[in-house]
């Protein structure tokens, strides 16, 4: 039983993670890592992640490499793989934009009718078009994403990889995001949740976004019913590495509190103010 | 064989065309562009064991050489000589004739010259089940995986999700499944390299 508990545990944290890399890596890898994640490879779907991250030279955070390394460890695979990771305090990545000028969800109720029976506790299904690539080998654009929020009785992985399923099998291209209860949306699933429109099912569900990403929704659908929404583009803010843990408190102000970039910034500081000191004193003595 | 185990991987991976399933090939070969060899040396020798994919000893060798774990290499099948493949060559697609080849033509504007680079080729492969798919056929002289890589990552913008292409060195000795292709192919440009594969 407790074995069975790790076990479940350990594919939910790596579903997780796997939501912190969405938009990072690309949603081939994202849908492929979900599959391993439901089929019970979890040591293959964490070095897929691995190896996505380190071709990508996507940057982590030190906080998600040792994650990522306590992953690779618990599916008895091998931590040092992470450790050809970029591994950056704070980083730049292009924002992501979102669309449902052209609506995201034609044809994908249909898509799921098969596989809802088959699918506990799902809350809602929204979908969204992605305009800006993902990852370092992106796909075409735009790519549909949808998001599903399930609830508390419902299986995030095996979710996640029935949904991709049936739409797959349906021709329909997308990548899946599934929330659970718990686990704090990211930026990327709320923007594209701000865009999305729901899927509303013959039994009625999906009238209503999710509680995760209900707020998010709130703003950009808020005139009018669902059905009559205007089209909405969101434009995701600077995508910041997301946390893992709650960030440590700084204690004391000195400069080694600082990161890489505050530094940066405070160098240039310090030599913008140096330049004019100069050129005042070349002034006065000339 | 050679020392460098890029090389090596490169050539592994070449010789798994047809074989090892197009999501996987074209991963590890991006991989392998992208300087994360040490993820496919754990990764290739456990996709070979979980599909039960055969290995002739000469490729063995390979896999040892790119420093794949020993253990996991031993238990990978021998096998005698490559099992046939199941697939189809056609130089055009149906159709084609009329609509053209927009992709052909990007591939076609980016290698036309290139140093390096010989002969570009283009074949569609057919299997019962399978959507025809695209078959890129470069040789090259050069930087081989970097270039399978690059041309990978431009296919999959233009909108194929698992890019088979195929670039071979001068002195690669062909299988059935790159023959057949080649067999079946159409050129689209020249490099600045003079090549002869097909």
């Amino acid at each position: 039983m407790s074995d069975r508990v790790l076990a479940d545990g350990l594919s939910d944290r790596l579903h997780d993670f796997l939501l912190r890399m969405a938009g990072r890596i690309d949603d081939d890898a994202v849908n492929s890592a979900r599959e391993l994640i439901a089929v019970a490879e979890l040591d293959r779907a964490a070095e897929l992640l691995v190896g996505c991250l380190a071709a990508g030279g996507v940057p982590v955070t030190p906080d998600e490499h040792r994650y990522l390394r306590s992953l690779l460890d618990e599916t008895r695979s091998d931590p040092s793989l992470a450790d050809r990771l970029k591994v950056r305090d704070t980083w730049y990545a292009p924002p992501h934009r979102f669309s449902s000028e052209r609506d995201a969800c034609v044809g994908v109720e249909e898509a799921l009718r098969p596989a809802m029976g088959f699918l506990r506790d799902v809350r809602s299904v929204q979908c969204v078009w992605r305009l800006t690539p993902a990852g370092a080998t992106p796909g075409v654009v735009p790519q549909r994403v949808v998001i599903v929020e399930i609830g508390s009785e419902g299986f995030a992985p095996a979710t996640a990889y029935r949904v991709a399923q049936a739409l797959a099998v349906a021709g329909l291209r997308a990548v899946v995001e599934v929330l659970r209860p718990g686990v704090e949306p990211t930026d990327y699933h709320l923007m594209a949740a701000a865009a999305a429109k729901p899927v509303i099912f013959a039994d009625g569900r999906g009238r209503q976004p999710g509680p995760a990403t209900a707020d998010a929704a709130r703003p950009a659908v808020a005139p009018g019913p669902p059905d009559h929404e205007s089209p909405t583009v969101i434009v995701s803010p600077a995508a910041m590495p997301p946390m893992i843990d709650p960030p440590a408190e700084r204690h004391g102000s000195g400069e080694d509190q600082l990161s890489d970039v505050e530094r940066d910034l405070l160098r240039q500081l310090h030599e913008e103010l140096a330049q004019r000191e100069e050129r005042s004193n070349s002034e006065s003595s000339g | 064989m050679q020392d460098d185990a890029e090389l090596n991987a490169h050539d592994l991976l070449l010789r798994l065309a047809g074989r090892l399933p197009d999501d996987q090939l074209w991963r590890l070969r991006d991989w392998l562009a992208s300087g994360a060899l040490p993820v496919l040396r754990r990764v290739l020798p456990r996709a070979l064991l979980r599909d039960r994919i055969g290995l002739t000893a000469e490729e063995h060798d390979l896999l040892r050489a790119i420093g794949a774990d020993p253990g996991l290499t031993s238990s990978v099948l021998g096998v005698l000589t490559v099992p046939p493949h199941r697939y189809t060559f056609t130089p055009e697609l149906p159709g084609q004739e009329t609509s053209g080849d927009p992709v052909g033509v990007v591939l076609g504007a980016t290698l036309h010259g290139r140093i390096g680079v010989g002969d570009v080729r283009c074949s569609w492969r057919k299997a019962h089940t399978e959507a025809p798919r695209r078959i890129v056929l470069v040789g090259a002289t050069v930087d081989r995986h970097r270039l399978t890589g690059e041309l990978q990552r431009m296919l999959r913008a233009l909108g194929e999700h698992e890019p088979c292409v195929e670039v071979l060195p001068r002195e690669f000795e062909l299988t059935a499944y790159h023959l057949a292709a080649l067999d079946m192919s159409e050129l689209l440009c020249l490099g600045a390299a003079e090549l002869v594969n097909g």
